[in-house]
């Protein structure tokens, strides 16, 4: 089963490089905030209102059901 | 108090446009809508011009209200142009860009981000602003050739987001602490998820894994525990190493020597060929034990605890130079300074009076309400905030005020110490003792044979390591913690809880803290026959102002009893005059109540205005003398705490409520005390070996409040500023003093419970330990098991007490 | 970018500019949007085509590029790849460009990477039919289209990562993570498993074989499905749910948990797809194990989603995006609370080679998969195209045939697959199987597959609707190509001072591209390590030989047809099996299997134990027209393959490949190959021909019939006359 070695050096790579990733992005506070984030996301800087940028697309058909 | 006393219908029928307060009467109106006070229409019109009208869509009134906002005052900033100050909000400045960031209490929404990261539209001199919500700070980037910290937050102020700009301590974000042990954890889970999948096919399929696996899965464990060893343990090891050095005693050296042995012994094993370890053992409790730190270090990020006397102070003055005025931060104040105050501002410095006359406001100061008349020559002190536009001359620089004395006291230097700590670090030696007592005896049970005596001892370490102990105390005391945040009774840190639960002496401070808000109740009245009283309660009953309903509800005037002036014709042409008072016909007499212009007009008498609210019935005149009412389920509280520890009530107030109090307080009050007197009585209690609990609020109580185990301080809104204390809770939720007490009783409970459990752990482990039959597999079982049990355990117990004792 | 101090880092933007104005890329966003709906369409269709050819085989005209084991791989691959594939990109360019508040990094990269895309795709869809396929389940691509897959790859995540490092939002939102995560690992797993090595331009032979072959390919399907199937489209839920029901996502902490966790488990647990094979047991406990870890973080994420929704439920009943997401994130959490469940041993025993799985898969492809590309569909045009949607009402329509389409669909499966299985193991008093004859089993399933195929039929349908509605909606408005939009550069990040080593982590994605194709080089130096590394140490037994050469041709043309997609080659250690099938299937008979063939889905039986069990004349018959051997069997004919004669041009390099794979052929053996292959074929047809069976030696068939009484039969024979024919490569001895 000698290529199990092959995934876990694979995998362990793979997951090696996220562990980093996830040290780099605690450092460099990332998650210091996780609050605006979330909220920022709605928000569009197309300088259209967020109400408007995500209203449903309600439908032509003036009735539905 | 006629000040005070103002009458002032409301309208809740129309609502602000911008921040959706109910607007009164005379509030200004406009073609887009009504607004409650100029301030909301300036920032609505600031935001049309920038066609950010857009904001109003994301939210019915998003806006932050205006009323309170100080007079536009265009020197309000004028500090930040001086760097010393400007220091403390700016990150970096290299001459050509530059980073700030202010703090905003009043952040809250949607909007509010989507408003301010659109900030350079307001000031091009910016480019980037980042909104943190969840510290309510601002992040500005600038070109200091263009703007400066000053511009930046004069616009803010406009836009109705005041930066408040803290003298001593820069603002900031996260603390690093936190992206550390978030940096900790993440490797401890990774550690422990990737090394499961190398140890768990060992334990199902019990024999050695294929030639060539074992081996090598043994050098992958080893290299992913040492990182953990090196960064997420770390901290264990650095608190231990420095309790050693110290002669201390602290939970952490149990721990890291288990976690040393529990290392070595698996490294030894597996080098040796002995067997496979127990890393995953390792890795395991260290990822709980972070765990269990997390849960403790839930914080309030928007909450400020530490306050200084400076705090309070502004930052900058007008000072009178000869020929002109200029504005100067207060710690360049000389004495012979001249200053001038507008009404409102705060005293920064001890000062002489120019004036001819004047009146201070020493409230939060002392306590009185009354702000107090003062003479041409008088002393001012620092923190009276002037009721009145005042002229000083500066006697003694900031530093050296009588108010800045109270701060220079030693004890708002020293660390404090919690109980935890003391509990921890006795429990700690008593374990190494036994621990290491228990490994010995096991090392010389099995003397002869050096390599069992070797893997008993080791194994004895390794389950002796009390880390489930180490974790009950942070999970419950982090858990009620967070309960009673969620409760409006925020924390400084866990370790308060436990220092609650053994108080046995509470100190209330009178004004501001058993009373607040505007009730009154009367406690004087003078020259009034039962008859004009009976008359005037009747009047009373007609209105709903607080003064009305105070006599309404006032013995001295009947209300228990039969009115003392029977008859039920109702009162004739009835009415209130906002700010003066109300006058009403009963069976031909005329009434009135209200201030002492008010009256003198209704019965054509001159009165002197001297804080009485004076009663006119017929010919009859009288006054009475109010003082603020208790805040609702006060008393009822006070006295059960008396239930279970003794009360004092300690209040700058002048003793002239005595008698309201001595129902609850009895001999137990004094009054007319200084900062410095409650500071020494609650010191003279500890002395005496009580553990004092001080509730108090202003900087009246702040030396009294740093001195006490646990200093509480009372605040209605937790924005505005608090003298440096323990926790902080609204108002209304002083009547709940009791049930808090009795809570964090139980929470020092569910410690020793969850001490009890993971000592009976420890036990079993012992037994297999000390008989040598400490597998990988039987520890890699028992130890996670036994902190998940003792983290649901302490965590559920806490939430359903919680649920039982707390109010929602 | 680390620059500490007063003088700028060259290139690095040190004094902040005012806000920038750009535009959003919305060109890609609609092709890719296109290409989704025109080929799932394509996928959804001939998904409909072998469901119904499983109820009525005779459906089309019997010729090769129609028949069931061809069609069957294309459709997995046209849905996996060309519809959730395209989706994927729909998601990632439109949210991508708008949560990172910049353009695409790339014009020419994002065109190369869409046509790239559908060349890939279309190429799939002509190879498949024709037969070159490698028969790895969603790896069957030959080698070429591989290289060409991986070189798209990498120009989506290039294009992606210079998107991020050109970010205007110095936060990276959580879909983004999911992003990047999708990239480096689909970038590694399509490397790892399609090692292969090549005998002419569109055949190959796997780098491992039989039981390493095995692990490596559903250690790569598992993946495929947590990283192509699942993280992309956990970012869009975490971009998608809360802009279509305009509220935060429930908690954005628990989404960052969310993702951390399910990268530190996921990549594990692929071993559970081999329970009870040849398959070392711990490596099998290992994956079930994981598969149950899974299970925390997988419905953290649902119950994110779904309670993202509280109190906007409302709203859920206006919008058919919302309802698409709610219908789709239940499949989420449906799908992986079931995939551990199936991942236990016992369950595994009844659920494994049915049709149950059959179910399951669909389950999270058409309500997960396809709910959530539509729901973005519907979401992202009307934007796009600065206008409302058509109709909500037809997007209802749409909506309720689609979830009908899934519930018709998966519960017959389920049904079915649970009853055959029982079937199979059912015995009588006296210890024989109930049920000997397995066709008895697969007539029972007949009415369930007609349901199945309704199902699909419903879903096929709202899709239309769907595509229509887009059309108008798309027709009633005017294309934005690029939205403007405004925000401030992103400046280089400053020291906060007390930071140490890590100032080199520091410069953002900068480090973390770096990571990626770091990661991606080990992935490829693993490349040329395998051969040294994969000699297999799998215990060997003497007897079990190499094929022959006519074998080796006859086993390329079971590959070719697809057989494995219906016929597994393993007998699992349970007593029903070994029962019917015979002795269970050891891991040292496929030492030399390049690649296995040991399939995953019973719709016909086992035929690892099929060696010897039949004449040859009664193959010849069958595999002409399998009903008249087995009356109503559902197995199409193959009457090509006694017209067709067998190429045996690549022979000689087949031989040598496999050499050089491991294959102990015997040096200079490629040059009397083709001799033994004709004697061989001639000792067949002769056979036959005495049998009463016109049939020359030169004919596929007569390949086929040889492989297919090879099969297992390699225990059962005495070493000593193992090589058959006398010349063949045992020659010099068995294997290593």
């Amino acid at each position: 089963m000698s290529v199990m070695v092959l995934l876990l050096l694979a995998g362990g790579a793979v997951a090696t490089g996220f562990l980093l990733a996830f040290v780099w992005a605690v450092r460099t506070g990332q998650f210091d905030d996780t609050c605006t984030p979330a909220v920022r996301i709605l928000l569009e800087d197309t300088g259209r209102p967020p109400q408007a940028s995500s209203a449903e697309g309600t439908s032509h058909d003036h009735r539905s059901r | 108090m006629p000040g005070t006393a103002t009458l002032d219908p409301v309208r809740t029928d129309v609502c602000c446009l911008h921040c959706g307060e109910p607007c009164d009467a005379g509030a200004p109106v406009t073609v887009q809508g009504t607004f409650c006070c100029d301030g909301c229409r300036a920032v609505f019109d600031i935001l049309e011009a920038h066609q950010l009208g857009a904001f109003y869509l994301c939210d019915v009134a998003p806006g932050v209200s205006q009323r309170s906002r100080r007079s536009p005052d265009a020197l309000r900033f004028a500090a930040l142009d001086d760097p010393a100050v400007a220091a403390h909000l700016i990150d970096f400045d290299d001459g050509r860009s530059a980073r700030a960031t202010f703090a905003i209490p009043s952040l809250h929404c949607a909007s509010c981000v989507w408003l301010l990261e659109q900030f350079w539209r307001f000031d091009p001199g910016t480019s980037r602003a980042e909104v943190d919500l969840q510290h309510r700070t601002l992040r500005v980037n600038y070109r200091p050739t263009e703007t400066s910290p000053r511009r930046i937050a004069e616009r803010l102020a406009a836009l109705g987001y005041e930066p408040e700009i803290s003298p001593e301590h820069r603002v900031d974000r996260a603390p690093a602490g936190r992206r550390r042990l978030y940096v900790q954890i993440g490797v401890a889970g990774f550690a422990l998820g990737n090394i499961m999948l190398f140890s768990i096919p060992r334990y199902l399929s019990g024999a050695p894994l294929e030639h060539g696996f074992q081996p090598l899965f043994h050098l992958v464990t080893i290299a992913l525990s040492i990182p953990v060893l090196l960064v997420s343990a770390a901290d264990y090891f650095r608190v231990a190493w420095l309790a050693v050095r110290h002669r201390t005693m602290a939970l952490e050296v149990p721990v890291a020597l288990g976690l040393a042995v529990l290392f070595l012994r698996s490294l030894a094993d597996i080098a040796s060929g002995r067997g496979d370890g127990f890393m995953d053992s390792f890795v395991g409790l260290v990822f709980f034990l972070l765990l269990g730190r997390l849960f403790q270090q839930k914080v309030f990020d928007s909450l400020a605890f530490d306050r200084t006397f400076r705090s309070f102070l502004p930052l900058s003055v007008r000072v009178e130079r000869p020929g002109h005025a200029e504005v100067v931060p207060i710690e360049q104040l000389e004495p012979g300074d001249r200053i001038s105050l507008r009404r409102g501002e705060i005293v920064p410095a001890d000062a002489r009076l120019l004036d001819e006359s004047g009146r201070v406001d020493y409230a939060f100061l002392t306590g009185e309400q009354a702000p107090v008349a003062t003479r041409r020559g008088d002393t001012v002190r620092a923190g009276g905030r002037a009721a009145t536009a005042l002229r000083l001359a500066v006697l003694r620089p900031v530093s050296h005020s009588l108010l800045a004395s109270l701060w220079n006291n030693p004890l708002f230097h020293r660390p404090r110490t919690h109980r935890l700590t003391t509990l921890a670090s006795s429990f700690g030696g008593w374990f190494t003792l036994a621990a290491t007592g228990l490994a010995a005896a096991g090392a010389i049970a099995w003397w002869p044979d050096a390599a069992a005596s070797a893997t008993v001892a080791t194994a004895v370490l390794i389950v002796a390591c009390p880390c489930a102990l180490t974790l009950s105390a942070p999970v419950t005391l982090g858990t009620a913690m967070g309960l009673l945040g969620r409760r409006g009774i925020f924390l400084r840190q866990a370790a308060v809880v436990l220092d609650l639960s053994e108080i046995d002496l509470v100190v209330f401070d009178k004004t501001g803290t058993l009373t607040g808000g505007r009730a009154r109740r009367v406690i004087e009245v003078g020259g009034l026959t039962r008859q004009a009283r009976g008359l005037a309660l009747r009047l009373a009953r007609e209105s709903a102002h607080p003064v009305s309903r105070a006599i309404a509800d006032s013995p001295m005037f009947g209300a228990d009893g039969a009115p003392l002036a029977p008859g039920d014709e109702a009162c004739a042409e009835v009415e209130e005059i906002p700010g003066r008072g109300v006058r009403g016909t009963i069976e031909g007499t005329r009434v009135a109540v209200g201030s002492a212009a008010f009256v003198s007009d209704v019965t054509g008498r001159t009165l002197t205005a001297d804080g009485r609210t004076w009663v006119a019935a017929g010919e009859e005149l009288g006054w009475v003398r109010l003082a603020a009412a208790p805040r609702a389920g006060v008393e009822a509280a006070t006295a059960t705490v008396a239930k279970t520890s003794a009360i004092w009530l300690l209040s700058g107030d002048h003793a002239g409520e005595r008698t309201l109090w001595d129902r609850l307080f009895g001999s137990a009050m004094r009054f007319d005390q200084s900062p410095d007197d409650k500071l020494a009585f609650v010191t003279r209690q500890q002395a005496a070996g009580r553990r004092v609990l001080m509730v108090g609020d202003g900087l009246n109580d702040a030396g009294a409040l740093a001195a006490a185990d646990v200093g509480l301080a009372v605040s209605d809104d937790t924005a505005c500023v608090v003298p440096a204390c323990d926790g902080l809770m609204a108002g209304s939720r002083l009547q709940h003093l009791p049930a808090i007490l009795q809570f964090a009783r139980r929470a020092r409970l569910i410690v020793l419970a969850g001490f009890a459990v993971s000592i009976v752990y420890n036990a079993v482990g012992l037994t297999y330990a000390l008989s040598g039959h400490l597998t990988p597999l039987a520890s890699a079982v028992l130890m996670p098991v036994s902190s998940i049990t003792i983290i649901a355990l302490s965590s559920g117990l806490v939430r359903f007490s919680a649920r039982r004792m707390l109010p929602a | 970018m680390t620059t500490a101090h007063a003088e700028p880092a060259p290139g690095a933007l040190s004094v902040p500019g005012p806000a920038e104005t750009f535009h959003y890329d919305n060109a890609s966003v609609r092709l890719f949007a296109i290409a989704t709906a025109a080929w799932g369409i394509v996928a959804f269709l001939v998904g409909l085509i072998v469901a119904f050819k499983l109820v009525f085989p005779e459906l089309l005209p019997n010729i090769p590029y129609l028949s069931y084991g061809r069609l069957r791989p294309l459709h997995t691959n046209a849905a996996i790849f060309a519809f959730a594939g395209n989706a994927i990109f729909v998601g990632v360019y439109y949210s991508l460009q708008r949560l990172c508040k910049a353009r695409m990094f790339s014009d020419r990269l994002s065109a190369i990477h869409f046509w790239g895309w559908q060349l890939i795709i279309v190429l799939a869809a002509l190879t498949l039919p024709l037969g070159f396929t490698t028969s790895k389940e969603y790896a069957e691509l030959e080698w070429p289209i591989d290289i060409l897959v991986t070189g798209v790859w990498v120009v989506f995540g290039w294009n992606m990562i210079g998107t991020v490092l050109r970010r205007r939002e110095r936060h990276m939102y959580v879909s983004i993570w999911f992003y990047l995560a999708t990239f480096v690992t689909i970038a590694l797993l399509h490397v790892v498993n399609s090692l292969e090595l090549p005998v002419g331009m569109l055949k190959s032979y796997s780098m491992y074989a039989g039981v390493q072959d095995a692990l490596v390919q559903w250690w790569y399907a598992h993946n495929a499905v947590a990283f192509f199937l699942t993280t992309p489209f956990l970012g869009a839920m975490y971009y998608f749910i809360p802009k279509a029901a305009n509220r935060p996502v429930f908690s954005y902490r628990l989404s960052v948990v969310h993702f951390w966790s399910l990268i530190f488990l996921y990549i594990w647990a692929g071993p559970h797809h081999l329970l009870y094979t040849a398959l070392p047991d711990w490596a099998q406990s290992l994956g079930t194990v994981f598969s149950i870890m899974l299970i925390a973080p997988s419905w953290g994420g649902m119950v994110n989603g779904l309670l993202t929704l509280r109190g906007a439920w409302d709203r859920v009943r206006e919008s058919a995006v919302l309802k698409f997401m709610v219908v789709g994130v239940t499949a989420y959490g449906m799908a992986t609370f079931e995939g551990p469940m199936l991942s236990l041993k016992n369950v595994n025993a009844l659920t494994h080679y049915t049709d149950y799985i059959i179910g399951h898969v669909h389950l999270g492809a058409l309500a997960w998969n396809g709910g959530l590309s539509f729901a973005m569909l519907y979401y992202i045009i009307p934007r796009i195209y600065g206008t409302r949607l058509y109709s909500e009402r037809l997007a209802n329509v749409h909506f309720w045939l689609a979830t009908l389409g899934v519930l018709f669909y998966a519960i017959p499966m389920y049904v079915g697959g649970i009853t055959q299985s029982l079937m199979w193991q059912e015995f009588t008093p006296q210890g024989g199987l109930r049920y000997p004859n397995f066709l008895e089993t697969v007539v029972r399933l007949r009415p369930m597959y007609a349901l199945r195929a309704a199902g699909g039929s419903l879903f096929m349908l709202g899709a239309l609707v769907g595509v229509y509605n887009l059309y108008r909606t798309a027709r009633s408005g005017v294309f934005i190509p690029g939205e403007e939009a405004h925000a401030p550069a992103l400046e280089p990040r400053r020291p906060d001072g007390r930071e140490g080593w890590h100032r080199v982590l520091e410069s953002r994605p900068v480090q973390f591209s770096v990571l990626t194709f770091l990661s991606i080089l080990i992935g490829g130096v693993v490349e040329f390590v395998p051969t040294a590394l994969v000699r297999s140490n799998v215990p060997t037994i003497a007897s079990v030989q190499p094929y022959t050469p006519l074998e080796i041709e006859g086993r390329d043309l079971y590959i070719r047809e697809g057989c494995v997609g219906c016929h597994s080659q393993m007998v699992r250690p349970l007593r029903a099996e070994t029962a019917r099938y015979g002795d269970y299937s050891k891991a040292g008979e496929f030492v030399y299997d390049h690649p296995f063939l040991w399939g995953s889905k019973r719709t016909g039986p086992d035929l690892h134990r099929v060696g010897g069990k039949y004449p040859d004349s009664w193959h010849f018959i069958h595999m002409k027209d399998p009903t008249a051997t087995s009356p109503r069997s559902i197995m199409p004919g193959y009457p090509w393959m006694y017209d067709t004669a067998l190429d045996t041009s690549h022979v000689e390099g087949k031989i040598i490949t496999l050499r050089r794979l491991g294959v102990p052929y015997p040096a200079g053996y490629e040059r009397q190959a083709l001799t033994d292959l004709r004697a061989q074929a001639a000792t067949i047809a002769g056979g036959l021909a005495r049998g009463g069976q016109a049939a020359s030696a030169d004919r596929e068939i007569v390949a086929l019939i040889a492989y297919l009484q090879r099969l297992g039969t390699d225990l059962t024979r005495p070493p000593a006359q193992a090589a058959q024919p006398a010349t063949g490569p045992s020659a010099t001895g068995g294997g290593q």
